[in-house]
């Protein structure tokens, strides 16, 4: 990824998105930062000509990058170059991917579609570090108009802290053995653009398929691992994970958790939810109440964590 | 009787399941609130009402959790529990909770 004609550069994609191409690429530049960050190097990254940044991306490499940096020998091991991109660089700004990395920025977020933008990350579940919630949903209402079902969004996103804060760090993940940092276990943002409302809730733990046999029943895993035998083993596990939590089992008080994520979308009635663990996804999407699509997806590399994303409409169809 | 409002006297952000994950826990709240007085069989009246929410975890562990480590009898628990909120479905997701606490004893 490194470049030698610009130096110990290593440049940046021109999109942060986790699917296709998009995410391989993506997949690649943290391994880029990552490699230089264990060889003890100081590194500079270079988002010249990043213009696309959507959030389940954006969220991972803020929270790779706050975790690289926070295991850093160095003081500062990474420095950034700043996008061309006037709209890239407001959101990184807004993000606040610079005061991580401790470089200067003077451009000031202005434009509508990133000023909603904000950040949140903790170390436990305690409610108040997702205040943040309260805060997006009053101003939705103040400057829009329009209502978030501030409890359902409640309901999925303080779980899905709670499930990263209970069980990303029960096992090393995978990729490299990472444990946790003891200071951050999970980082979020929030966006609004275009009348649409996004939440995404990251943590860079051992994923799904590592613990869910601690909370589920292994004869129901068995079966779910039967019926979609072939497919994407992540992308089973976050299948097995919200389908133990649908049924309503009484055999253990543990594993609901899951299943408050949709209902953020039952209780909204129209939106999208999309799960990643490691090298599945599994998406769902309500329209007029109704589940109109739930789908499997292999993502071809691992982002090496969980990533719940929400997407929800603030105007009903055709309004 | 005594009166829980839980965003007056607890948190206005409830959230996760055990004490040791943070400080607005379902267990924590339990353990303040609700396990002495039910423990000595006196009755209280926990309005749910003027927080941001709760989820599943809080839930349970709040009031499935009370079966479980007093060993009680669900319709004791439900007997003692007076839970307001303009939510009925809050409600009756908490009464199932206990239900399913001790049926699970039980097993």
């Amino acid at each position: 990824m490194g470049n030698p004609a610009l130096g110990d550069q290593i440049i940046a994609p021109h999109r942060f998105n986790v699917f296709g191409n998009d995410g391989l690429e993506l997949r690649n530049f943290l391994d880029a930062i990552a490699e230089a960050i264990r060889d003890g190097r100081q590194t500079k990254l270079n988002f010249r000509n990043t213009k696309m940044l959507y959030p389940a991306g954006t969220i991972l490499l803020y929270a790779e990058i706050d975790r690289m940096i926070s295991t850093s020998a160095h003081a500062k091991p990474i420095t950034i170059l700043q996008p061309k991109s006037q709209r890239a660089r407001e959101v990184l700004k807004q993000i606040g991917l610079f005061d991580l990395t401790g470089d200067k920025c003077a451009t000031i977020p202005k434009r509508n579609d990133v000023v909603f933008w904000s950040t949140a990350k903790g170390k436990d579940q305690s409610g108040q570090n997702l205040a943040v919630i309260e805060v997006v949903a009053k101003t939705v209402k103040l400057e829009l108009g329009t209502t978030l079902l501030l409890d359902s969004l409640w309901r999925g996103v303080s779980e899905a802290v709670a499930n990263s804060v209970e069980h990303a760090h029960k096992l090393p993940r995978e990729a490299d053995g990472f444990q946790g940092l003891a200071e951050t276990t999970w980082w979020m943002f929030t966006q609004v653009k275009d009348d649409i409302f996004y939440v995404v809730v990251c943590d860079l733990g051992c994923g799904y398929r590592a613990t869910i046999g601690q909370s589920i029943p292994e004869r129901f895993i068995a079966q779910l691992s039967q019926a979609f035998a072939g497919q994407n083993v992540d992308a089973i596990a976050i299948e097995t994970a919200m389908e133990f939590g649908r049924s309503g089992t009484k055999e253990t008080h543990r594993g609901r958790g899951s299943r408050d994520a949709m209902t953020v979308l039952e209780r909204h009635q129209n939106g999208e939810l999309a799960i990643f663990s490691n090298s599945g996804a599994v998406q769902y999407q309500y329209s007029g109440g109704n589940s109109i699509k739930q789908k499997r997806v292999g993502l071809g590399f691992s982002i090496n964590g969980t990533i719940l994303w929400w997407k929800l409409p603030l105007k009903a169809p055709g309004k | 009787m005594i009166v829980v409002d839980v965003s007056r006297d607890f948190t206005r952000f409830p959230s996760g399941r055990f004490k040791k994950n943070g400080t607005t826990s379902g267990e924590g709240f339990r353990e303040r609130f609700l396990e002495a007085p039910i423990r000595e069989g006196n009755t209280v009246e926990v309005n749910l009402d003027g927080t941001v929410g709760y989820g599943s975890s809080f839930l349970e562990e709040a009031f499935g959790g009370l079966v479980r480590k007093l060993q009680l009898d669900a319709d004791k628990v439900l007997s003692l529990l007076h839970i307001h909120s303009n939510d009925p479905s809050l409600v009756e997701e908490i009464v199932q909770y206990v239900k399913d606490a001790d049926t699970e004893r039980k097993r």
